[in-house]
C-alpha cells in the first residue's frame, strides 16, 4: 500500500490530520485562498504519504524495524503500542522456538533490541507496553523453556511495577532455571513491590540454594525491611545460607546491618565468624565513604582488638587478614591516632600484619604515619625495611633522607639497594652526595644501582651537586661525575664537557670525551675538532676521535658537521689531521668521502694508511669505486688490499638501494682484480646476494673451475633462496644438488628445496 | 620446615582463618632441596585458578621458578585440574632429582583453595565472569592476586575489587601485560611528555568475533562441572562451543561471559590509551556505538574532546595510533614503535621528564611487589578503570545508543535503563 493513497483520500485526511483551512474568505481573497489551498493540499499529500508509508507498517518486518528504532515510528497511544508489540511478539515467537537452534538467535536479538529501544529515556509508554506484553505472554504453554527464559531476561532489563506480579508467580514455576531468571529480574526491578515479592518468597523458601538466591537479591537491593529475616537466616543450618545472609546484611549496611552481623559473635564459634568479620569490614568501608569516620573507627577498632585477642588465646589460629584490614581502616580513619600504634604494629610477629601497615601508610594522604614509619626504619627487620624504603621512595618525603642514608650501610644487600633506589627517587643534593661515593668506589649491584640512580635522579640541586663533583675534587670522583653529566643531558652539558676535554689531567679529559657520546647531538663539531687537534697524541687524542665519531654520527646537519672537521683538518698538524680523518666515515658525506679518497691515494704513507682504513669502513656505496681501484692496483700493500677488498664487498652486499647492475659490475671487477683466491671466494659469496643474469652467467662459469666451484655452488643456492619465483628457485637448487659438489652445498640446496632456506643474511 | 597438614576439626571449622605454625616464617611444604636456593622464608606459595588456555604459559613459568611454589590448582574440569596437578608434581619431582613429589592439590571449588592459610597468593585465569568472585575471595582471605584481563564482567565488580584491595592491602596485578613491554611504555612516555603536542585522535585495532548464536543442547561431558562453569551467569543449555577456550571465539563470543572484543583486545589497547593520556584514575565521558549518528566507528570521547576510534585503519598496520598536533605515534606488540617525526622513537628522556613505571616482566613484577609491597604496574584501580571502558562500550553497543558517563561519580547519566547494566544479577547460589 505504500505510496498509493489517492489524492481524494489525502484531501479527506487533510482536515483529520489537524490542518485548519479557513474556507470562509471574502471574494477578493478567494484566488489567494485557492492558491493556499492548493499548496496545503500538496503539502498535506506529501505529509500524509510519508506518514502513511511508515505508520501503517506494511509488513511485520517493517514494524519490527520501527520497534527496534531502526526506522522512524509514528506516534501511538498506549493501546496502539501494545497492539504493535503484540503483533511483533507473535511474529517472533515461532522463530525464537525454531527447530534449528542457530536460527533462533536473530529473532531473540530483535526482541532484545525492541526492549532496549523501548526502555530508552523518554519512552516510558513504550516500555510499559512492551513489558506488559511480555509479562502477559511468558506463561503460555506453547513456549519452549529457553524462550521463556529469554522473555524473563528482557523483563530483567526493562520491567518495572507492571512486571512484578508475573515475576513473583514465576518464582514458583516448576522450571528451576525459570524461577531463578524471575528472581534475578525482581532483583533488578526498581519497584518497591519487587522487594515484597522476594521477601515473601524467602519466608516460604525451603531449599538452601534458593534461599541464598533470595537473600542475595534482597541484599543487592539494599532492602532494609529485610534485616530481620536476614538476621534470622544467620542461624540457618546450612552455612551457605548464613554466609549469604552476612553478605546481604553487609550490603544493606547501616546500624541495623551492623547490629545484625554482630549477633553472629554471640553464636558458637564457626566459620561464620570470619564471614561476619569481613562483612563488618565492608560496612566500615561504607561508613568511610559516607565520611562517618568515627563510626568506621568504632568497627575497625573493635575488629582489631577482637581478632588480636582471639589470635592470642588461640595460638594455632591467626585471623591476620582481619587484623590487617582493621589496621588499614584505622590508619585511613584517624592517621594521627593510628600513628601512635605503628610502633606496636611494626613489631608484630606476623610479617603480613607488618606488610599491611606499610600498605595502609602508603594509601594515607597524611604524613604522620609515614613519619612514624620513618622513625622506626633502622630498627625494623630487613623485609620490613625494604617495604618501608619502597614506600618512602614513592612518597618522595624529603625528611626521610637521613634515616634512609643510614641504611646504605646495611648488612643486607637488598636493603642497601632499596635505600639507593629510595634516595634516587626522593632526589635531593645530599642524597646525590650520599650515592656518589658508592658510584665511585662501590662494587657490584650497589655501584651499578648508584650510577643508574644518579643518572636519572631528578630534584632540586641534584644537577648542581653532580656538577660540583665534576668540577673539582679527586680525579676518580670527577670521572664518575663527568660521566653522569653526560647521561643526564642537562642543558649546557655540551659546553661543560668541551671545557673538561682540555683538562690537563688525562683521566678527566678522557672521561669528558667519553661522556660526549651521550650528548653527541648537542656538541659543536668545530669546537670538538679544535680540541682533537690540540690534544696530545696517543690516548687523549684517540679519546677525542671517539667523541668526534659519535658527534658526526649524531649530527642533524651532517654536511655542516663534516665540513667543520674538514676545515679544521686543513690547519692541523699531520698527526691531528690523520686522527680527524679516521672519524670522517661517521659523517658519511660526499665532501668527507672526497677527502678520504684523496688521502687514500696520498703518497704520504701514514695518511694513505688512515685514508684506506677509513674508506674501508665507509657507510655508503659511493666509496666502492675507489676501493675497487685500490684492489686493482698491484702496488697497493697487502694489508690495504685486504681492507679495501673487504670494505668493497661489504658495501656491495649491503647497499640494497644502489643499482643492481652497478653492484654486480663492482663485484665482478673485484673478483677479476683480486690477487688471491681467498678474496676471490669472498667476491663469489657476495655474488650470491646479487640476483642478475650476469651473476648467473659468471657463477655458471665458475662452477667449472675446481678452485671455486664450491663457493660458486653455494652462491647459486643463496640466489635460489632469494628468488620469489619458487618454481625457478627449486629448479636451480635441484640442479646444484644434482651436481653433488659437497655435503654443505647439498645441505643448503635441500634446505631451499624444502622451503627452509630463504637466502643467507 | 614441614607443615602439619592434618588440620584438626577445630581448625577445619575455622575454614577461612589463617593457621600458622610459626608466624615469623613463611610456611614451606617441601624441603628446600626440592626448590633449590630460594630459602623458604623468601618463597611465595601459589594457588592457580582456571587451568585452561590462558594459564599455560604462566603456570609453566611459575613451576620453573625457585622462589615460588605452586601448592594447589583449581578447575571445574576434572581432566584439566588432574593434568595440572600431575604437571606440577612432575616438574618438582624433576627439580628435586628424587623422582617423586606429591605436594600439589587439585580443587573443584576455588573457595577451598582460597581458604588455605599456607597459600600466599593466587593467579586467576578463568573466563571473565569468574574473575571477581575468585579474586574477592582471595583478597578477603589476605592473599595477593594476579587476575587476567579484563578484570571484571561488570562495573560494580571492579569498584568492589579495587576497594577491597585498598582495604586488605592486597598486591593485585591485572594481566594487562602490554604495560610491561618497552615499546608501549615508550609510546606512552612520548605522548605524556607532549612530544607530539596535544593528542586529539587515537585509533585502536580490536578486530571482531563471529556473532554469538543459540546452540543446540549437548550432553555434558563426564568430569566437567557445567553448573560451576556457568557460575553466576544465566543458565543456557550446555554446548561445547559455549565453553570452549579459543582465542578466536569460544566463550569470548558470548555477551554472558565478557564484552566480546571490547574486553578481549580492548582491555589491552584501551588500557595503554588510558596510560598514555594520564587517565588511569578516570576515564572517558561518552560512548557511541558504531553506526549511530554517522559514527562509522565505535567511539569513546574524553572530556577534553580526545576521541578513540575502534578499528579505524591504522598507519603501518600497527595496533594503536596516537595523532597529536605535532606528530604521531604508532605502536604494536613485538617491540614495534614508529613515530612522526621518526627520531622521537629513540630519543632518550631527560631526568626532569615523566618517566613511567618500568616493568620488564609482568609476572615477575607482581612477584617482586609481593615482597616489597609496592604497587605493581597494573593494580586493581587501573584494571577497573580500563574494564569500565570495555563494559560501557559493550553496553552502548547492545543498547544501540550513546551513553554518557561520569568518571568521578562512576555513574551512567540520564539513562536509567542503561544504569541497570552497572551490575548483573547472579544466578543462585553464587554470591559476590
Amino acid at each position: 500500500m505504500t505510496g498509493r493513497v489517492g489524492l481524494r483520500t489525502c484531501c479527506e485526511m487533510g482536515p483529520t490530520l489537524g490542518t485548519q483551512v479557513n474556507l470562509h474568505m471574502i471574494e477578493e481573497e478567494k484566488e489567494m485562498t485557492r492558491t493556499l489551498l492548493r499548496i496545503s493540499v500538496v503539502a498535506m499529500t506529501m505529509l500524509a504519504l510519508s506518514l502513511t508509508a511508515t505508520s501503517v507498517a506494511q509488513t511485520t518486518d517493517e514494524l519490527i524495524n520501527q520497534l527496534c528504532g531502526r526506522t522512524p515510528a509514528p506516534a501511538r497511544n498506549a493501546a496502539q503500542w501494545a497492539e504493535a508489540y503484540e503483533k511483533a511478539f507473535e511474529h517472533l515467537l515461532p522463530l525464537m522456538s525454531a527447530q534449528n537452534a542457530g536460527s533462533r538467535y536473530a529473532p531473540q536479538i530483535l526482541l532484545q533490541d525492541m526492549g532496549s529501544h523501548a526502555a530508552r529515556p523518554g519512552a516510558e509508554i513504550e516500555r510499559e507496553a512492551l513489558a506488559k506484553v511480555l509479562a502477559k505472554n511468558v506463561d503460555r504453554a506453547d513456549l519452549d523453556r529457553t524462550v521463556r527464559h529469554w522473555i524473563v531476561l528482557q523483563l530483567e532489563r526493562i520491567g518495572k511495577g507492571e512486571s512484578v506480579p508475573c515475576l513473583a508467580k514465576l518464582m514458583t514455576d516448576p522450571d528451576e532455571h525459570l524461577r531463578d531468571f524471575a528472581r534475578r529480574a525482581l532483583e533488578k526491578n526498581p519497584d518497591a513491590s519487587a522487594t515484597d515479592a522476594l521477601l515473601k518468597a524467602l519466608v516460604q523458601a525451603k531449599d538452601a540454594k534458593w534461599k541464598v538466591g533470595l537473600i542475595n537479591a534482597l541484599g543487592t537491593r539494599g532492602a532494609r525491611i529485610a534485616v530481620q529475616p536476614l538476621q534470622d537466616a544467620l542461624g540457618d543450618a546450612d552455612p551457605s545460607v548464613a554466609a549469604a545472609a552476612v553478605t546481604a546484611l553487609a550490603n544493606i549496611g547501616g546500624q541495623d546491618g551492623a547490629r545484625a552481623i554482630l549477633s553472629v559473635f554471640e553464636m558458637p564459634l564457626s566459620p561464620l565468624y570470619m564471614k561476619a568479620a569481613q562483612g563488618l569490614i565492608d560496612i566500615a568501608q561504607e561508613r568511610v565513604r559516607r565520611n562517618d569516620l568515627a563510626g568506621a573507627m568504632e568497627i575497625y577498632g573493635w575488629l582489631y582488638e577482637g581478632a588480636t585477642s582471639f589470635a592470642r588465646n588461640n595460638p594455632d589460629i591467626n585471623p591476620f587478614n582481619i587484623r590487617a584490614a582493621a589496621i588499614v581502616g584505622m590508619i585511613a580513619c584517624n592517621p594521627l591516632q593510628a600513628s601512635e600504634q605503628i610502633h606496636t604494629w611494626m613489631h608484630d610477629e606476623d610479617p603480613k600484619v607488618r606488610a599491611a601497615v606499610v600498605a595502609a601508610v602508603r594509601a594515607s594522604p597524611s604524613k604522620a604515619p609515614t613519619r612514624a614509619l620513618t622513625a622506626l626504619l633502622t630498627e625494623l627487620d630487613p623485609q620490613s625495611q625494604v617495604q618501608v624504603l619502597g614506600l618512602l621512595a614513592d612518597r618522595g618525603d624529603l625528611s626521610s633522607v637521613d634515616p634512609v642514608k643510614r641504611l646504605l650501610d646495611s648488612h643486607q644487600e637488598i636493603v642497601r639497594l632499596a635505600a639507593i633506589e629510595t634516595l634516587t627517587k626522593i632526589g635531593t643534593d645530599d642524597g646525590a652526595e650520599a650515592l656518589l661515593p658508592i658510584a665511585v668506589a662501590g662494587s657490584g649491584p650497589a655501584q651499578r644501582a648508584a650510577r643508574e640512580g644518579l643518572a636519572t635522579m631528578a630534584g632540586p640541586r641534584v644537577e648542581e651537586a653532580i656538577a660540583a663533583y665534576a668540577a673539582a675534587g679527586r680525579p676518580e670522583t670527577r670521572v664518575v661525575a663527568i660521566g653522569l653529566l653526560g647521561k643526564r643531558r642537562a642543558a649546557g652539558t655540551a659546553e661543560i664537557l668541551l671545557s673538561y676535554a682540555s683538562d690537563a689531567d688525562e683521566q678527566i679529559a678522557r672521561a669528558a670525551f667519553a661522556a660526549m657520546a651521550d650528548v653527541a647531538d648537542t656538541i659543536d663539531a668545530a669546537t670538538l675538532a679544535d680540541l682533537v687537534a690540540k690534544a696530545k697524541a696517543g690516548g687523549p687524542r684517540d679519546n677525542g676521535v671517539t667523541a668526534l665519531r659519535a658527534v658526526l654520527s649524531a649530527a642533524k646537519d651532517k654536511d655542516a658537521a663534516g665540513q667543520a672537521v674538514i676545515d679544521r683538518m686543513k690547519t692541523a698538524d699531520a698527526g691531528a689531521r690523520i686522527a680527524m680523518l679516521t672519524a670522517l666515515d661517521a659523517s658519511g658525506t660526499i665532501a668527507a668521502l672526497a677527502v678520504v679518497c684523496d688521502a687514500a691515494q696520498s703518497p704520504d704513507e701514514a695518511l694513505s694508511d688512515a685514508g684506506i682504513r677509513t674508506l674501508s669502513n665507509w657507510p655508503s656505496f659511493e666509496a666502492v669505486e675507489t676501493l675497487v681501484a685500490l684492489v686493482s692496483r698491484p702496488q697497493t700493500p697487502l694489508t690495504h688490499y685486504v681492507l679495501a677488498t673487504r670494505g668493497a664487498l661489504r658495501l656491495i652486499g649491503a647497499s640494497e638501494s644502489a643499482p643492481m647492475d652497478q653492484r654486480v659490475a663492482m663485484c665482478l671487477a673485484t673478483f677479476d682484480k683480486a690477487r688471491r683466491d681467498d678474496e676471490k671466494r669472498q667476491a663469489i659469496a657476495t655474488l650470491g646476494a646479487l640476483p642478475s643474469p650476469k651473476t648467473i652467467e659468471r657463477l655458471q662459469e665458475l662452477l667449472k673451475n675446481e678452485a671455486f666451484k664450491t663457493e660458486a655452488a653455494l652462491a647459486m643456492v643463496d640466489l635460489a633462496g632469494r628468488m620469489t619465483d619458487r618454481q625457478a628457485a627449486r629448479e636451480l637448487a635441484q640442479k646444484i644438488r644434482d651436481m653433488n659438489i659437497s655435503e654443505e652445498v647439498n645441505r643448503r640446496a635441500e634446505a631451499v628445496l624444502s622451503g627452509r632456506f630463504r637466502g643467507r643474511r | 620446615m614441614m607443615k602439619n597438614r592434618n588440620l584438626s576439626r577445630r581448625n577445619f571449622l575455622l575454614h577461612g582463618a589463617a593457621v600458622v605454625g610459626a608466624a615469623a616464617t613463611w610456611p614451606a611444604i617441601v624441603p628446600s632441596t626440592v626448590l633449590g636456593a630460594a630459602a623458604p622464608s623468601n618463597r611465595i606459595t601459589l594457588g592457580m585458578i582456571g587451568m585452561g588456555l590462558q594459564m599455560g604459559g604462566h603456570f609453566r613459568g611459575m613451576l620453573n621458578r625457585r622462589d615460588v611454589q605452586v601448592l594447589a590448582v583449581c578447575d571445574v574440569d576434572r581432566t584439566k585440574r588432574e593434568n595440572a596437578k600431575s604437571q606440577a608434581e612432575r616438574a618438582y619431582a624433576g627439580q628435586s632429582g628424587s623422582g617423586t613429589y606429591k605436594g600439589c592439590d587439585a580443587y573443584l571449588e576455588y573457595e577451598e583453595l582460597c581458604a588455605r592459610p599456607d597459600i600466599d597468593a593466587v593467579m586467576v585465569m578463568t573466563p571473565d565472569h569468574w574473575h571477581a568472585m575468585c579474586s574477592l575471595a582471595a583478597i578477603k582471605a589476605g592473599k595477593d592476586v594476579f587476575c587476567q584481563k579484563p578484570m571484571t564482567l561488570t562495573i560494580r565488580e571492579g569498584r568492589l575489587m579495587s576497594d577491597a584491595c585498598k582495604q586488605y592491602g592486597t598486591v593485585f596485578q591485572v594481566g594487562s601485560q602490554q604495560r610491561s613491554e618497552r615499546a608501549f611504555r615508550k609510546a606512552c612516555e612520548i605522548v605524556r611528555n607532549g612530544w607530539i603536542g596535544k593528542v586529539h585522535t587515537i585509533y585502536a585495532s580490536l578486530g571482531e568475533f563471529a556473532p554469538p548464536t543459540t546452540l543446540p543442547e549437548e550432553p555434558i561431558p563426564d568430569g566437567f562441572d557445567y553448573d560451576r562453569w556457568l557460575g553466576p551467569t544465566p543458565w543456557f543449555p550446555y554446548n561445547s562451543e559455549r565453553v570452549k577456550a579459543d582465542f578466536g571465539g569460544g566463550w569470548r563470543r558470548f555477551w554472558e561471559y565478557g564484552s566480546r572484543k571490547n574486553g578481549d583486545w580492548g582491555a589491552h589497547h584501551f588500557d595503554i590509551i588510558q596510560w598514555a593520556l594520564g587517565m588511569d584514575d578516570s576515564g572517558p565521558v561518552k560512548f557511541v556505538p558504531k553506526g549511530w549518528g554517522g559514527h562509522r566507528y565505535q567511539t569513546h570521547y574524553y572530556a577534553d574532546g580526545t576521541k578513540v576510534l575502534r578499528d579505524h585503519p591504522i598507519r603501518g598496520g600497527h595496533m594503536i595510533q596516537f595523532i597529536g598536533t605535532q606528530g604521531e605515534v604508532m605502536v604494536s606488540r613485538g617491540d614495534r614503535l614508529d613515530t612522526i617525526p621518526a627520531e622521537l622513537a629513540k630519543a632518550p628522556l631527560l631526568p626532569s621528564e615523566i618517566h613511567l613505571y618500568e616493568s620488564r616482566d609482568h609476572d615477575v613484577n607482581w612477584l617482586d611487589c609481593i615482597r616489597t609491597r609496592k604497587p605493581p604496574i597494573c593494580p586493581a584501580e587501573i584494571g577497573h578503570r580500563t574494564a569500565t571502558i570495555c563494559h560501557l562500550s559493550g553496553i552502548a553497543e547492545r543498547l544501540g545508543r550513546p551513553l554518557k558517563w561520569d568518571p568521578i561519580e562512576e555513574k551512567i547519566l540520564d539513562d536509567p535503563a542503561a544504569e541497570r547494566w552497572y551490575d548483573r544479577p547472579r544466578r543462585a547460589p553464587y554470591v559476590l
